[in-house]
């Protein structure tokens, strides 16, 4: 496996855990409360789709690579 | 004569040397990690109870942002001296240092926190793990940290020498930089959040 491709491989688990880590604050928000858990989901969302766009785009411009 | 298969790939296996020796010295790592979190999961179900929230989720999450950033420096070094890009090659590999020595930076505030509160391996089974998983997880970025700086220093000669060569040595590195912070995309999870 080229670095390219275990490269994608690992943007695509960090995804999975940005929605984990979503889940796991919003659980933690019903549960408990407090505005820390609420911005958490809101940031990790943000980053799983920051780290989605930034996987196609890398994708995209290293296929000649 | 000349060592065969440093730069170009064998037709039967499509590796060259550098590629077939990373990905047998990563198989063993997983071997390694893998253990180490059986013996995790063992202790875990085994206990009576286990403790939770012992640990401090904005570290562990500053430290996973530090570790994904720096996997995308890592793999951007390597695409720079693809492009012959020499610059921004060594720009790139110096930054992945610097957020590596941030990651360690990072964990030394979380020890010390954990040690002044007596929380040290001895105090309970969840924190002989949490030091076990972390602290090797530690010395591989430490590992990391002194190759890509051979890299910017006395290795930087062979680019010169041989520049192919040197390009399929930094996508090395970049892999096994790739399976630390895998590693710690496992860890932070479980440790952490479970």
């Amino acid at each position: 496996m080229s670095l390219r491709a275990f490269h994608l491989l690992f943007i695509a688990l960090s995804v999975i855990l940005t929605v984990f880590f979503a889940v796991w604050a919003g659980a933690q928000y019903q549960s408990a409360g407090g505005a820390g858990f609420a911005l958490a989901v809101v940031l990790s969302l943000a980053c799983g789709v920051a780290l989605t766009v930034y996987g196609t785009a890398f994708q995209r411009k290293t296929r000649r690579l | 004569m000349e060592i065969p298969y440093i730069v170009e790939t064998r037709a039967d296996t499509g590796l060259n040397n550098v590629k077939l020796g990373i990905w047998l010295f990563l198989a063993s790592e997983v071997m390694l990690f893998g253990a180490l979190f059986s013996t995790y999961i063992i202790l875990r179900v085994g206990a009576p109870e286990w403790p939770r929230g012992e640990l401090s989720v904005i570290f562990g999450a500053a430290n996973t942002i530090i570790l994904i950033s720096s996997s995308v420096t890592m793999v951007m070094a390597w695409a720079s001296l693809k492009m012959h890009a020499w610059g921004k090659h060594r720009f790139y590999l110096l930054v992945t240092v610097g957020l590596a020595l941030f990651f360690l930076v990072n964990k030394f505030f979380e020890y010390a926190e954990h040690v002044g509160k007596h929380e040290i391996p001895s105090y309970n089974t969840f924190f002989a793990i949490y030091y076990t998983l972390t602290g090797l997880h530690g010395l591989h970025i430490v590992g990391g940290i002194v190759v890509m700086l051979y890299f910017l220093g006395p290795g930087a000669k062979l680019a010169k020498k041989n520049p192919d060569q040197f390009t399929n040595r930094i996508e090395a590195t970049g892999l096994y930089w790739h399976f630390v912070d895998l590693v710690w995309i496992f860890l932070f999870p479980v440790l952490y959040l479970l």
